[in-house]
Order: structure tokens, then C-alpha cells, then sequence
């Protein structure tokens, strides 16, 4: 994906990105270097697009987690398949 | 970002999910000590069943009560299993462990202890549960920032209940 705009659903990335707002994603970022640690990624996971940050990566997972601290549902460990894209604007 | 977000508000635009399957931050100790309150509650109902005469009629009374107490305090035996669980699997992150490092095996001792009310008619475990659910809810509310409290409760068990301030 070159670049895509989405409508984000939902609360655990506040107060980075809050809920109804409009992020851009990008899948080029990721053909150029690796995801790193801080980035805030797009991925699919149990077939829905979700957005999270990454809080790490070890053997080719990644364990991603959402800014909000109130929300602490996790879904935790993913694979770099599932990676869609960086979030660049939001 | 807000100008994006005005400019494209009006456009059929792709959602991304900020969250998982469920709503956001609902989680709360308070049915997991309402629960272990009845495994107290149909402990006791055991212990004071008794039937009214020897009479078979009497007899299938008193073995019918004991069946319909037992299933409730397997129920919610089990139900204090599963609130807990839900909540240390799904709320609870590695920073709340390191600040309250025996978190883990206090929701295993809770896990044990449940299974134990179940299998035996035992007041004390019965009480030991709620004692260490009301544990788990005092540490739930000091991650939230809450101070929390515990007041007297209005059930037939007596006891208390853990809230926040």
C-alpha cells in the first residue's frame, strides 16, 4: 500500500491518536528498512486492522501494545506477516 | 491530525481498530468478590441444611437443597476463576507486575483456592478465597490510582468488600 487513509475505531492509542480521527499509512517505510521499537504500525490481526505501537521485537515477532493506559487489553506478540504499514500522519 | 480529520470527514474512508474484540478499560474486582461471597454463603447453607424429619419425603428435601447449593457455589466458584482470570490475563501488564511482584501467584493461590472450595465443604477455604480476591482487588484499584478501601458488606456472609475511595 502506498499510501492509505483509515478512520481509526476505538480508544487504547489515546491521547496519541484519539478515537474518529484520520490517520495515513504507508506499507513503503517497511520496504526500505526494518519496523523498529516506537514505531505505530498497522497490522492485521484476526482479520481486522488494527493499530498499536511497538513495544518490542525479538526473533521476528512483535509485541505491540496501545498508548492508553486505562485500555490494557493486549493482543500482544504478532507476526511481521501480519504487519500492513507505519502510521505516518496521524 | 485535526486537519486531515476535517478534510477528510466526509469521505467513505477504511477503519483500523484502536482495540481489540471487547470495549475499552471495563474491567472491575467487584464480581469476583460478590461471587466468592456466595461460595461463603452456600458453604454455610450446607453446613445448616438439615432434614425436618426422617421421613423420604423430608430426606429428598433436604438431599434437593444440598444439590441446588452445591451447584451454586460450584458456579460461582468457577465464576471467581474466570473474573480473575479475565482481568490479570487482559488488564494487568508487565509494569504492574514489577510493582507488585507477587501478583502472579496470588492469582494462582486464588485459582487453587477456588478449586478447593469447590471440591470440599470448607468454610475456612471459602473465606481464604475471599480474603485473597479481595487482595487481588485492592492491588486492581492502587493500578488505577484509586485508594482502595474495605467496608463492611450488607450480605448474610458479613465480611467486607473492597472499594475505592
Amino acid at each position: 500500500m502506498l499510501l492509505s487513509l483509515l478512520k481509526i475505531s476505538g480508544h487504547s492509542m489515546e491521547p496519541t491518536i484519539k478515537n474518529g480521527s484520520i490517520v495515513a499509512v504507508s506499507s513503503v517505510p517497511y520496504c526500505i528498512r526494518e519496523p523498529k521499537v516506537g514505531d505505530v504500525i498497522l497490522f492485521l490481526h484476526k482479520r481486522k486492522k488494527l493499530i498499536k505501537r511497538i513495544k518490542e521485537i525479538k526473533n521476528g515477532r512483535i509485541l505491540v501494545e496501545g498508548d492508553n493506559k486505562e485500555d490494557t487489553s493486549n493482543v500482544g506478540w504478532i507476526s511481521k506477516d501480519e504487519l500492513l504499514g507505519k502510521i505516518l500522519i496521524y | 491530525m485535526k486537519s486531515l480529520g476535517s478534510l477528510f470527514n466526509s469521505l467513505q474512508l477504511q477503519t483500523a481498530y484502536a482495540h481489540c474484540d471487547i470495549p475499552c478499560g471495563i474491567y472491575d474486582p467487584y464480581p469476583a468478590q460478590i461471587a466468592a461471597h456466595t461460595v461463603i454463603r452456600m458453604t454455610q447453607s450446607i453446613g445448616e441444611a438439615h432434614a425436618e424429619s426422617d421421613s423420604s419425603e423430608d430426606q429428598k428435601k433436604l438431599m434437593h437443597a444440598i444439590a441446588r447449593y452445591t451447584r451454586v457455589k460450584e458456579d460461582h466458584a468457577e465464576l471467581v476463576k474466570r473474573e480473575i482470570r479475565v482481568i490479570w490475563g487482559d488488564y494487568f501488564k508487565p509494569e504492574h507486575v514489577k510493582k507488585f511482584p507477587k501478583l502472579h501467584e496470588l492469582v494462582f493461590n486464588i485459582m487453587k483456592h477456588a478449586s478447593k472450595a469447590k471440591q470440599e465443604v470448607n468454610i475456612e477455604e471459602a473465606k481464604e478465597l475471599l480474603e485473597l480476591v479481595q487482595q487481588f482487588a485492592e492491588i486492581f484499584w492502587k493500578t488505577k490510582g484509586k485508594e482502595p478501601v474495605r467496608v463492611a458488606s450488607a450480605y448474610p456472609t458479613g465480611g467486607e468488600m473492597v472499594i475505592y475511595k
